[in-house]
């Protein structure tokens, strides 16, 4: 009751709303969906801050090597048409654009280990295999909050229907040509990795 | 670590702590003590060499760190709403259907 009266008193601030929201305040959601609606800039900030913080790591991994810059993108796009395929809602979009930036930022700690990592454990080592592992958590939680908002949500695509880049692509080449393919695209499976294995795990 | 004068020589210490005391080591004036002095010249660039690489990866790291940080704000008030949107409600960390 008292979070509804302060929803009520005065004009609520963005920040204050998003923390009503973060306490479950029922009376705040329609406030939110209100202003998402009017300022679509609010959101789609925030969806493009998912491709701000890749593109940091990316730049960090690769610098000045374009080479490697091109193969890094290839591989996080990858990555995210066989978590998204074609009918992921915006919060799965959100979801998996975190998993994708995790599954790079771990790619640079990765990287960086290499570089420095000599025979005997010195504090920057160190350092990086602690991040390494915070990152580690982080990615098999936002798996985890995948599996569980496309369990509870009806309208949320099944896990086994990912599809890779390249299956996608082959599919589109095939109608393309006119030929049907005999199984239906949901029910491809995607080719065997980490990621999927963890989400199939958290699903069930 | 250090080179000290006693008695009119130059002898070299190698200070450690153990059990939160500094205990030094006597290596007398001798080859021993430049040997122990150069090794530990060489330990303390490679540590000094290590804390400016790790000094210098952090602050590469700070703004990816900074931008991660809040996408998962973002993603975790985006999740809720939804689901509080959804007609769920949070049960000691669980999401639940409301009933009726």
């Amino acid at each position: 009751m008292a979070e509804k009266s302060k929803h009520q008193q005065h004009e609520t601030t963005w920040g204050e709303l998003k923390e009503l929201v973060r306490q479950g305040c029922q009376e705040a959601i329609p406030k939110l969906r209100e202003i998402l609606d009017k300022h679509p800039e609010l959101w789609r900030t925030q969806g493009n801050l998912a491709c701000h913080a890749q593109n940091q790591w990316l730049e960090l991994i690769a610098g000045q090597d374009v080479y490697l810059k091109e193969v890094v993108a290839r591989f996080a796009a990858d990555l995210r048409a066989e978590l998204a395929g074609s009918e992921a809602s915006p919060l799965e979009t959100l979801i998996i654009e975190r998993i994708v930036a995790l599954s790079i930022q771990i790619n640079y700690y990765e990287l960086i280990l290499a570089r420095v990592e000599n025979l005997k454990p010195t504090e920057t080592s160190e350092y990086l295999h602690k991040r390494c592992q915070v990152a580690d958590n982080r990615l098999q939680q936002a798996i985890v909050q995948l599996a569980r908002i496309q369990k509870l949500l009806p309208n949320t695509r099944p896990v086994e229907v990912i599809l890779s880049g390249e299956v996608q692509a082959k599919l589109r080449r095939n109608d393309d040509s006119g030929e049907t393919s005999k199984q239906s695209p949901k029910r491809m499976r995607v080719p065997e990795n980490r990621i999927k294995d963890l989400l199939a795990a958290a699903k069930n | 670590m250090a080179w000290e004068h006693r008695n009119g020589k130059r002898v070299y210490y190698r200070a450690r702590r153990v059990n939160g005391k500094v205990v030094k080591q006597y290596f007398g004036s001798g080859l021993e003590a430049e040997l122990a002095a150069q090794a530990d010249r060489t330990a303390r660039e490679i540590r000094d060499r290590d804390r400016n690489e790790l000094r210098r990866i952090k602050e590469d790291m700070e703004e990816g760190i900074r931008l991660m940080k809040k996408l998962d704000e973002a993603v975790r008030v985006l999740s809720a709403g939804t689901l509080i949107g959804a007609g769920f409600h949070q049960h000691r960390g669980h999401w639940r259907k409301r009933r009726g």
